[in-house]
């Protein structure tokens, strides 16, 4: 079911409703049914990879525990590192294998030829796999207790609105929530479906109509001018901003609207400074937990060797790569990223003293928009093999890129044949720059919701009809739909 | 106390917004729809219907039974249309009108076995046959839709709003003020097509029935049925196309069923293919569908099928005969239009159309070297052009009127306007500001039809060939030019 769909427009207001109306003792049960029916909508026999993992990381949390208080270590170890290995090998075989047997059948000059799997995907399995092990993890670091509830600690691995999509949830925050009663309240919903309303504007509205264009350039990539792919490249940075924290912000307004807090998950990412800052702004559910559970271990396990950080950050970027997608476009993407981290971490000092010669003021408006300019260009750069099929059309399109890049060819009629006409583009355009304000807005810490709510109520209800009727026209969305073509003329 | 207005306010938020939301769906909603010509027969006035796909629409002309079986009829057809669509515009022509006759035509029952694949026909069915009224009708349209297998998620895909939201980019007056309902024509939802393309005339000696899709026949059962309960009488057809083998077989298998539950069946691919002399050389417009003599053909058999079936029905039953009578006489002029909308020489079509009292040219020159054509085509007709090499005006049996660029005339039954603008590349005729299409030329012309009440055709002529091209005001552009 997703978030885009008439079917999650019926969905979320009678679960809500009914969340509210069912007695507190009943409510996270009936949460728990939900969500497994909203997981099962895609593939209901699914359900069981999710439900070993419940059961895997619930038993495994109870276990550690327990031999943790008994101070019997190799049995807590032996069952933290089955619980692990347990969980990332199921996410191994669904997502990776085929990736590993053809790669090994490649290396090997076809001499190792492993059978391949022919299911599909199973959604979410990499955010609800790491959510779990986050919980394991917290568990064994005595960050947290262990959780008694099978139902609550189901709810707290499957709560629907986070899902499949994340933010991946800590369980000291979500756990926690769900363990405390909730009751309805005003200012929650209000602000609950407005955030819902934003993630919606940015999916259909900004995601899905720049996803044409993107889409058909990047389609023929071999018979566009460079300037097109530049575009479109730099296009596909905004739509997967918007596409990911879309999902993010309707998640955190659904659960906002049954009274739970999820994490931020974006924060104006592209208004960076520097690729660490871009990582703390960027996906910051995930990016936390590489922090938390591979870097820092890491770092702190290598801290006598002079490349702990460098090796550390290669590491987490590396897995970062796979987890991402079985590619080996998205392993680039996540060593580019390493890269870059790391070449801003050792030209640290040489650029300060270089600044300092040259009498920058690194302090000055002009000079952070500089900065925020080339981490934008850079992380683009790194979509190209985010978004390219293969690693050769990645290649081909830099090369395009970089050799063959006619900026005129983009003021040429032919713009408008590439899936945005005319007044899409029209559209597009003034959706980036709603979208521009709101991000600026907020990264000067304006609270865009506390002004709206100030507002008297018509002016309130305006803006509530400008969202709403802005993505039901102008989005994307629904079966494309062509007027009738009389093909017989009638007089 | 704050808690209730809150609520107040919230519902009254919900409300406003639904409303709004609902009006948006209306105005976005395409209502073009082929059953408009059915949809705006007054009611009562329509005593039978021939229901099919284009096959219908092009093949059987509704005037022609009025004149030969004295009985009203419209088609009720659209683009591919399957017998399960077949059925809901059965339904719906009985909540509209009170027929008494039903002529299907039985195309729909070669489904997945005819020269349209299935997706073709999903996909064409899909996008033109759902644009009926919203009702109850409707709703199981798309139920039907689900069940017959056509791969739709039915409420996402027909909810006004996820269908149609995309047409704000066309959007113009028309989509408030179009009403299907009101969208008259008087050809009764006939297509026509002077068009001839030879083909060859199919051939199967098939001795055994081939058993249709299924759901074709659960379908075609609910027809009858319906019909039966609705006392409405009901004759099987099967206008003519090239057939294959296999629907040479479902033609066999129809006539066995038609047998059994007592139906006529009038088919033109089998057992009454000899009774009407299709000519397969000058009948068809393409490999599916007849040209208007193929049309009047089987047409005025089926008609007289008709008639012979039920002889004492007389035409001064039917309430709106004055108004029928009109429309037949308007369907005349459309086919007397016919030879001076292909007439490629300047001086005959000028001679052609100042001899019909109701025909008006307007038209524009600047083209020297026609003047001599112009001038004997003027003789006769009184007043004279100041300079025949270049002028504008209208011409008419009775009138001439030259050398003024604005016209304040009747345009559409109501009071327009018609001006030129010559100059030295092109002239251009605007009637009410709009610009008539055509081919770029020093001599133009709109022929307009003062029965008919609007323009039949733009002339230009071609100065390379010497010769004129016409360019049809067909029904789909002639909105652009009313006020």
């Amino acid at each position: 079911m997703l978030f885009n769909s008439i079917d999650f427009l019926l969905f979320f207001p009678i679960v809500t409703l009914l969340c509210f109306a069912i007695p507190p003792k009943v409510r996270n049960l009936f949460l728990l049914g939900c969500s497994l029916y909203f997981y099962m909508c895609w593939k209901a026999k699914y359900i069981l990879l999710i439900g070993f993992s419940i059961v895997v990381t619930y038993l495994g949390g109870l276990l550690i525990e327990y031999f943790s208080q008994k101070k019997k270590p190799f049995l807590e170890k032996s069952v933290f590192w089955a619980t692990i290995g347990s969980n990332l090998l199921i996410l191994f075989v669904f997502k990776y294998y085929n990736f590993f047997a053809e790669n090994l059948a490649a290396i090997s000059g076809d001499r190792i030829l492993l059978p391949l799997f022919q299911f599909a995907l199973p959604v979410g399995i990499s955010f609800y796999t790491f959510q779990a092990l986050g919980y394991v993890i917290d568990v064994s670091r005595k960050t947290i207790k262990a959780e008694k509830n099978p139902f609550t600690y189901a709810l707290f691995i499957s709560f629907y609105p986070q899902l499949v999509a994340g933010p991946i949830e800590r369980s000291s925050n979500l756990l926690a929530q769900i363990k405390q009663r909730t009751s309805f309240n005003y200012e929650n919903m209000r602000s609950g479906l407005l955030l819902m309303g934003w993630g919606m504007f940015q999916k259909v509205v900004i995601a899905d109509r720049l996803a044409l264009f993107v889409d058909s350039i990047y389609n023929q990539y071999t018979a566009v001018d460079g300037a097109y792919l530049l575009l479109a490249t730099l296009l596909f940075a905004i739509q997967i901003y918007c596409d990911f924290a879309s999902y993010s912000n309707i998640a955190r307004g659904a659960a906002r609207v049954m009274g739970y807090r999820l994490m931020l998950n974006f924060n104006t990412p592209y208004f960076s400074k520097s690729f660490a800052e871009y990582w703390s702004r960027w996906h910051i559910s995930l990016s936390t937990w590489f922090q938390d559970y591979i870097f820092e271990p890491l770092a702190w396990k290598l801290k006598d060797h002079r490349w702990a950080a460098g090796f550390s950050i290669f590491v987490v970027f590396f897995i970062s790569g796979f987890w991402h997608g079985a590619s080996w476009t998205f392993v680039i993407w996540g060593l580019l990223h390493a890269f870059l981290r790391i070449a801003e971490i050792l030209t640290k000092k040489p650029k300060k003293k270089l600044y300092k010669k040259l009498k920058i003021n690194t302090k000055s408006k002009q000079f952070q928009y500089l900065q925020m300019v080339f981490v934008f260009l850079c992380v683009c750069f790194t979509y190209i093999f985010f978004r390219a099929d293969s690693l050769s059309q990645a290649l081909s399109i830099v090369r395009s890129i970089f050799t063959d890049t006619h900026i005129t060819s983009l003021f040429q009629q032919s713009f408008f044949t590439f899936g945005l006409d005319v007044k899409d583009f029209v559209v597009a355009v003034v959706a980036l720059a709603v979208l521009w304000c709101g991000d600026l807005l907020v990264y000067r810490k304006v609270d865009i919701y506390g002004w709206i709510t100030a507002q008297k109520r018509p002016i309130r209800w305006v803006i509530y009809w400008l969202l709403i009727f802005s993505v039901v026209i102008f989005g994307v969305y629904g079966p494309s739909y062509d007027s009738a073509p009389f093909i017989y003329f009638q007089f | 106390m704050r808690k209730y207005k809150r609520l107040f306010f919230s519902l009254l938020f919900c409300a406003i917004t639904f409303a709004m939301l609902y009006g948006t769906a209306n105005i976005l909603r395409d209502r073009e729809t082929t059953l408009s010509s059915f949809y705006s027969e007054p009611s009562g006035s329509v005593d039978m219907i021939i229901v099919g796909s284009s096959h219908v629409n092009n093949g059987v002309i509704p005037n022609v039974f009025w004149q030969e079986s004295e009985r009203s009829a419209c088609n009720v057809y659209s683009w591919a249309q399957p017998m399960w669509t077949a059925y809901h515009y059965i339904i719906e022509a009985f909540s509209e009108q009170d027929v008494e006759l039903v002529v299907l035509d039985m195309y729909g029952m070669t489904y997945g076995n005819s020269y349209m694949v299935p997706q073709e026909i999903d996909r064409v069915n899909y996008q033109t046959s759902f644009n009926i009224d919203m009702n109850l009708n409707y709703l199981s349209l798309i139920q039907t839709a689900e069940h017959v297998g056509i791969d739709l998620r039915p409420y996402e895909e027909f909810l006004n709003l996820p269908r149609y939201h995309a047409r704000w980019k066309n959007l113009d007056a028309r989509m408030l003020t179009y009403d299907p309902h009101n969208a008259k024509d008087f050809l009764k939802g006939y297509g026509i097509s002077y068009q001839s393309v030879p083909q060859q005339q199919p051939s199967f000696a098939v001795t055994e029935p081939y058993v249709p899709y299924e759901y074709c026949v659960e379908y075609l059962d609910k027809i009858v049925q319906l019909c039966e309960k609705k006392n409405v009488d009901l004759i099987f057809t099967m206008v003519p196309y090239i057939y294959n083998e296999t629907e040479a077989g479902i033609d066999l298998w129809i006539e066995q069923y038609a047998a059994e539950h007592g139906i006529p069946y009038i088919s033109y691919i089998g057992n009454s293919a000899d009774a009407i002399e299709l000519d397969y050389s000058t009948d068809f417009q393409d490999n599916a569908h007849l040209n208007y003599y193929g049309a009047q053909k089987v047409s005025t058999h089926l008609a007289q099928f008709v008639k012979q079936r039920y002889p004492d029905y007389q035409k001064q039953q039917n309430p709106h005969c004055e108004q029928l009578d009109e429309d037949y006489q308007k369907y005349q002029r459309i086919l007397l239009a016919n030879d001076v909308m292909v007439e490629s020489d300047l001086q005959t079509y000028l001679t052609m159309v100042l001899q019909d009292e109701n025909y008006l040219l307007y038209l524009a020159n600047n083209e020297p070297a026609l003047a001599p054509v112009l001038s004997k085509a003027w003789q006769g007709y009184g007043e004279q052009p100041n300079n025949i090499e270049q002028f504008c005006g209208v011409i008419s049996k009775q009138q001439a009127d030259f050398d003024q660029t604005l016209l304040d005339v009747q345009l559409f039954g109501e009071k327009g306007t018609v001006s030129f603008d010559l100059n030295d590349e092109n002239v251009i005729i605007k009637l009410n500001d709009t610009a008539v299409i055509s081919q770029e030329s020093t001599f133009k012309a709109v022929l307009y039809d003062t029965i008919l009440d609007r323009p039949l055709e733009t002339v230009a002529f071609d100065a390379q060939t010497g010769t004129l091209l016409h360019k049809e005001f067909s029904s789909d552009i002639i909105d652009l030019f009313k006020k």
